[in-house]
């Protein structure tokens, strides 16, 4: 396997390790799937649909997020925001983030 | 809109009923979103078939998107792999051994010239075919239906249970030592050669037999087949104890037990027989076409089948006090 392939693998589980703590975050304000997508792809965390969608779905089933549907434009929406359950799990996960990017400043030392 | 609405309905159609209508709801309105955004890149340019195809293009196959709804699947999960693997390799083994016992006996029996013998063979290798893929097939449906109707703790997969069902503990590990410990050749060749010998036993008697170069044979007699419900409890006792081996990788205090009573009731079978009516003896059928010399021949492969039942006698006395051994070393080494 090509070292640029590596690369590709690595980077991708890398990000695969931080999309569902983003996509909480990006909930803390109420958007529909689409819109979200736009946002995370925008701020550099490259997703496509079918990644997203299923990851939503999933979060819902956990309780940690809820959605309703919408009219807008004479067409239907999901509208996702963050649940109760969710801010709390958003809460560890960040204390959980702090504590990996300590970790990795430490090995730089070691 | 057509394309789109063709493409929902080929999404929708491979997703769970449960689940249909809602995902195929969010995915219309996704791809509305997303056309209505490359219409608008396109300077307010109306959505055409050629706009439409490039975005359901990117999208990607329905398949694929449907695959990105559902939770991964298998016929036979990795949990069970490993031994639908092994059983594989057994049943492969077994089928393959009787393939060539049953070319060897029958180009012995039949004393055949190369070119028979090649057809033979190539007889013989297309029911090994035949018998591998039906074999196959009948055991990757029973560990599907396994895979799916066994309650996930037995399966093991929260992974924290040892392999007796039990949550492991360390003091797993301190119980087997070295001399508890069993590869996985010797309990496999056990079950292939014990399977072998009752398939023999019950669906081939003729084969046990003792040719001599002159056209005579000498056969299991009735009084041998008179014992043939013992030897089969015997062979499926050893074969279940094979496989038990299997699983747990080391000899525990109740399995060498199971083994001493097989062999036991082996060396049990076995003197019964040694003092019972001969269970050797010439061929009814072939009477008439024995060679000279035949009473001779006749207490030779008597003695020689007395000295096979000796053997396993002797031998079954040397593994039975070989278990009580290791049953006191095990018991010293625990509460050592």
């Amino acid at each position: 396997m090509a070292n640029n392939e590596i690369l590709e693998n690595a980077v991708l589980e890398l990000r695969r390790g931080v999309i569902t703590m983003a996509v909480l975050r990006l909930l803390r304000e109420e958007r529909y799937g689409y819109a979200l997508l736009k946002s995370l792809n925008g701020l550099g965390l490259e997703l496509d649909q079918g990644t997203l969608y299923p990851l939503l779905r999933r979060l819902e089933v956990q309780k940690l997020l809820e959605s309703d549907w919408r009219i807008e434009d004479s067409r239907p929406r999901r509208y996702y925001r963050i649940s109760r359950g969710g801010r709390e799990i958003l809460t560890k996960l960040e204390a959980e983030w702090l504590d990996l990017v300590a970790m990795m400043d430490r090995t730089k030392e070691e | 809109m057509d394309l789109i609405e063709r493409y929902v309905s080929e999404v929708g159609r491979r997703l769970p009923a449960k689940h249909r209508a809602d995902i195929e709801k969010e995915l219309r309105s996704t791809l509305l979103d997303m056309l209505e955004d490359r219409r608008k890149a396109a300077g307010e340019r109306p959505a055409d078939e050629a706009m439409i195809k490039e975005l359901l293009l990117d999208y990607g196959p329905p398949a694929r998107t449907a695959a990105s709804y559902l939770p991964e699947r298998y016929l036979v999960g990795p949990r069970l792999f490993p031994r639908f693997v092994l059983v594989l390799k057994i049943v492969g083994c077994v089928l393959a051994g009787l393939t060539c016992v049953g070319i060897f006996f029958e180009s012995v029996r039949s004393g055949m010239d190369g070119r028979e013998s090649a057809d033979l063979i190539v007889r013989y290798m297309s029911r090994l075919v035949n018998a591998a893929v039906m074999a196959f097939g009948e055991i990757t449906i029973i560990f599907a239906v396994l895979d799916r109707a066994l309650p996930v703790d037995v399966q093991g997969k929260g992974g924290k249970k040892g392999k007796s069902g039990r949550p492991w503990t360390p003091e797993d590990l301190e119980k087997t030592s070295d001399r508890d410990r069993v590869g996985w050749s010797t309990p496999v060749f056990g079950v292939v050669f014990t399977a072998a010998w009752l398939v023999v036993l019950n669906l081939h008697p003729g084969l046990l037999a003792i040719w001599n170069m002159k056209g005579g044979r000498w056969v299991m007699t009735p009084a041998f087949f008179s014992y043939r419900p013992l030897l089969n409890l015997a062979g499926l006792l050893a074969i279940a104890l094979n496989l038990i081996l299997l699983r747990q990788d080391a000899w525990r205090k109740w399995t060498r037990v199971f083994k001493i009573f097989i062999e036991v009731l082996s060396a049990g079978i076995a003197s019964v027989m040694l003092n019972g009516p001969a269970i050797v003896g010439p061929d009814p059928a072939g009477l008439g076409s024995l060679p000279e010399g035949t009473p001779v021949l006749d207490r030779i492969v008597g003695k020689s089948a007395d000295l096979v039942l000796v053997i396993v006698i002797i031998a079954a006395a040397a593994e039975i006090i070989k278990q009580i051994v290791m049953l006191h070393k095990s018991a010293g080494a625990r509460r050592g």
